[in-house]
């Protein structure tokens, strides 16, 4: 019997103030933590969101800085030619090895990610919740995208399959830039090289992909605000179903799964799209179940379903 | 028993040419020359609208038919409305994008198809996508819901048989989903 496999976790290091030899020892130290299956994505800090705050304590200004995202609860580690313990951070001695540089991190990344969730993977979708709904450029590799939610777009920026950078949309290792002013966007926009509808871009990459993208309140009931705008038969079948039933009325994801005969993990992933796209509605409340209220499809109808493909006999039987 | 598919829609919504995609036989229809100046421009491929129905046929199997009927959405046929909708499974709505009234539009024909056919499930299907890409599908879709109409909304190319038949696959998880859930 073999292992279940440990899935990869991510997390975003910020680096502060270090010189040249530093950063470089930081990005060979953090690639290690693969080890530890963490794929880390050292990137010099301009406070955005990061997982672990590396800076050099040498002047009162890194030693503030360390000192009050600590406060803040972030893990730090600082780099100093003075006296550690004087610091009251963790920290490594100027001129630390790759090794001892490695060893920090780990200690720090683990012991901050005790529960395991914290370091999900950094798919393009969980970037996004940083945008807030603003412009934002996404890139991962050779994959780069604008999104602007607001304006219910995707622009691709590199002239790369569709369907490719929808699976590459929900692996590890995006990174975001907001977007403030309008020439920055204007300036993106000018390599553009295709568009497509944000939930389009959103649904598709959840029918492509095993994980669903948001993660999904197992207990809650929730139903679906409308149809999402799709390109048509992209969908995979056994999702109508199951989407035309949360239009009805809400349900709980384990109750929705069994009662249309579709796999928790199909559900959970046209939730997950749903709420990436805003089209879950949380605030319905739940509806008693119509147990025994029998089958009110007609053989009829049955055939009709046939002739067009579908197969309800597991479906709805409440 | 229902045993009908009703599309209905405005001159150039694309319902002959849909419901010819997915029927086993030619729609028989009634096609006159289109005389108003005005929607030869806006239709410039199409010098013939339907003026009275379509019809056509989907066999089931054992001699059994899903009959399939197009129905203009002019309110000056609207007499026929009632006639076609009893016994309707189902009423697909067909918009084209470049209908400058399109919600209007589909508001209307929704409200009144409903009461017709209060049995019956209904999806809507926006047409000409190629020709209106401007068009706010997002906008569209969340008036209808917000005049009460929670309905499968897709774009879909009526020349293209695949397309309509997912948007009546939807139609029909939803008429299956509502009638036992």
């Amino acid at each position: 019997m073999s292992a279940p496999a440990r899935k990869i976790s991510a997390a975003v290091i910020g680096c502060q103030g270090l010189d040249v030899l530093h950063v470089m020892r930081l990005k060979v130290a953090s690639s290690l933590l693969m080890a530890e299956y963490i794929q880390a994505d050292v990137q010099e800090w301009n406070q955005q969101k990061v997982d672990l705050l590396v800076a050099s304590a040498d002047d009162s200004r890194g030693q503030e800085l360390l000192r009050e995202a600590d406060r803040k609860g972030l893990p730090v580690l600082a780099v100093t030619r003075n006296v550690l313990s004087s610091l009251g951070v963790p920290g490594v001695a100027y001129g630390a090895s790759v090794r001892e540089i490695f060893q920090q991190l780990r200690q720090l990344l683990l012991a901050a990610d005790s529960s395991g969730e914290r370091f999900r993977p950094r798919t393009l979708f969980r970037s996004l919740e940083e945008a807030r709904g603003k412009p934002c450029l996404l890139h991962m590799g050779l994959v780069k995208v604008v999104v602007d939610a607001d304006q219910t777009q995707v622009t691709l920026l590199r002239d790369i399959p569709y369907e490719n950078c929808l699976r590459a949309a929900a692996e590890a290792g995006w990174t975001l830039s907001l977007l403030d002013g309008d020439t920055t966007l204007e300036q993106c926009m000018s390599d553009a090289v295709g568009q497509h509808p944000f939930e389009d871009f959103c649904w598709r990459a959840a029918a492509l992909n095993s994980e669903p993208l948001l993660p999904v309140d197992l207990q809650g009931h929730c139903r679906l605000r409308g149809w999402p705008e799709v390109e048509t038969g992209k969908l995979p079948m056994q999702w109508l179903l199951p989407m035309a039933a949360m239009m009805i009325r809400p349900w709980r994801p384990d109750e929705l799964a069994q009662a249309t005969g579709t796999s928790l993990d199909d559900v959970a992933r046209i939730m997950g799209a749903a709420a990436c796209t805003h089209l879950l509605d949380t605030s319905s409340a739940p509806v008693a179940t119509p147990r025994g209220s029998g089958n009110k499809v007609s053989g009829f109808f049955s055939r009709i379903a046939k002739r067009f493909g579908l197969n309800f006999s597991k479906g709805l039987q409440v | 028993m229902a045993t009908k598919l009703v599309f209905v829609g405005e001159m150039g919504a694309g319902k002959t040419t849909a419901i010819r995609s997915i029927s086993d036989m030619e729609p028989i229809s009634t096609e006159m020359p289109i005389s108003d100046e005005a929607a030869l421009e806006a239709f410039e491929d199409k010098s013939h609208t339907t003026v009275a129905l379509d019809y056509s046929s989907i066999e089931l199997g054992d001699g059994e038919l899903l009959h399939v009927y197009g129905v203009p959405g002019q309110a000056y046929l609207d007499f026929m409305w009632p006639i076609v909708a009893e016994g309707a499974i189902g009423v697909i709505v067909l918009v084209s994008a470049l209908n400058p009234r399109a919600l209007p539009s589909t508001l209307t024909l929704l409200e009144h198809f409903r009461a017709l056919a209060p049995e019956a499930c209904f999806a809507v299907g926006i047409t000409c996508q190629d020709r209106e890409p401007a068009f706010r599908f997002t906008d569209f879709r969340n008036a209808l819901s917000q005049a009460g109409h929670r309905l499968p909304v897709m774009w879909v190319d009526a020349r293209e048989a695949s397309q309509v038949d997912f948007l009546v696959k939807a139609l029909l998880s939803c008429r299956y989903a509502e009638a036992v859930a």
